[in-house]
């Protein structure tokens, strides 16, 4: 199975983007990483079009956002859900 | 006719006259009441204004480098590299338009040791944001384990196959 460590309290923060429905990334995007701090977020992506799909480049813009520049408006995302914290 | 109002204006424009050459001998007689001149008082509470002023100045000078803060996004593409991530490309050109954001060129899913070593030769206080999508979604979790801190690992679509293919594995 697809190897990871679990992370530790080094992390302040950790999300995972995956998509719970096994087959519609044929396992690739289907793995929920172990570790403390994580939150899973869900999508119905198949795997080779998850790293395109415009709202998750807009999720990953206000994550970085929040970090580096508060300020910089937020970019609109409605399709993922959070599921866990 | 005329001439009276000939003679009506003669006078008030020499009255307007004397008024003029008053002011400008002595403009303080004329506007001793003016606010907008300040008093005593006025000037204390000025002075006071611009002492808090100066102390909210020194509050911001002192919280200024917090507020330069870089932060550090490091992009992990997946296996097959540009071939097959070309959205993790394109997120380097994205989040580069974020104030006080570094996002170099994203490193190859072989190459997370660098990524670790990249980390870790950072000037303490940069923030770190780690992005790995696929087996470099799996790779991430090892790149956060080896080094000293992360602000924030964002994993998409870690992969329930190929743990041979996780180089390096701790």
């Amino acid at each position: 199975m697809g190897g990871a460590v679990a992370i530790g309290e080094n992390v302040d923060k950790a999300i995972e983007i995956y998509n719970p429905k096994f087959w519609r990334t044929v396992g690739l995007g289907a793995k929920l990483l172990p570790g403390v701090h994580f939150r899973y977020v869900t999508n119905t992506d198949s795997h080779l079009f998850a790293e395109k799909d415009p709202e998750v480049h807009r999720f990953v813009f206000n994550e970085v956002k929040t970090i580096a520049d508060p300020t910089t408006p937020e970019k609109p995302v409605t399709r993922i859900k959070r599921v866990s914290c | 006719m005329t001439g009276e109002i000939l003679r009506c204006l003669a006078r008030v424009t020499a009255t307007g006259l004397v008024a003029a050459l008053i002011l400008a001998i002595d403009p303080g007689a004329a506007f001793a009441n003016d606010p907008s001149i300040p008093s005593e008082e006025q000037k204390q509470t000025d002075q006071d204004r611009c002492k808090s002023l100066a102390n909210v100045n020194a509050s911001i000078l002192s919280l200024t480098p917090l507020a330069w803060r870089k932060t550090l996004v490091v992009l992990l593409e997946g296996l097959g590299g540009r071939l097959t991530s070309p959205g993790i490309v394109s997120l380097q050109n994205e989040l580069a338009v974020i104030p006080n954001t570094i996002v170099p060129a994203p490193i190859a899913q072989h190459d997370w040791r660098y990524a670790a070593n990249l980390i870790q030769q950072l000037e303490p206080g940069t923030k770190i944001v780690l992005l790995g999508y696929s087996l470099e979604a799996n790779n991430s979790t090892y790149v956060a384990k080896s080094v000293n801190h992360v602000d924030e690992l964002i994993a998409i679509q870690a992969s329930v196959w190929g743990e041979r293919l996780l180089l390096g594995k701790m």
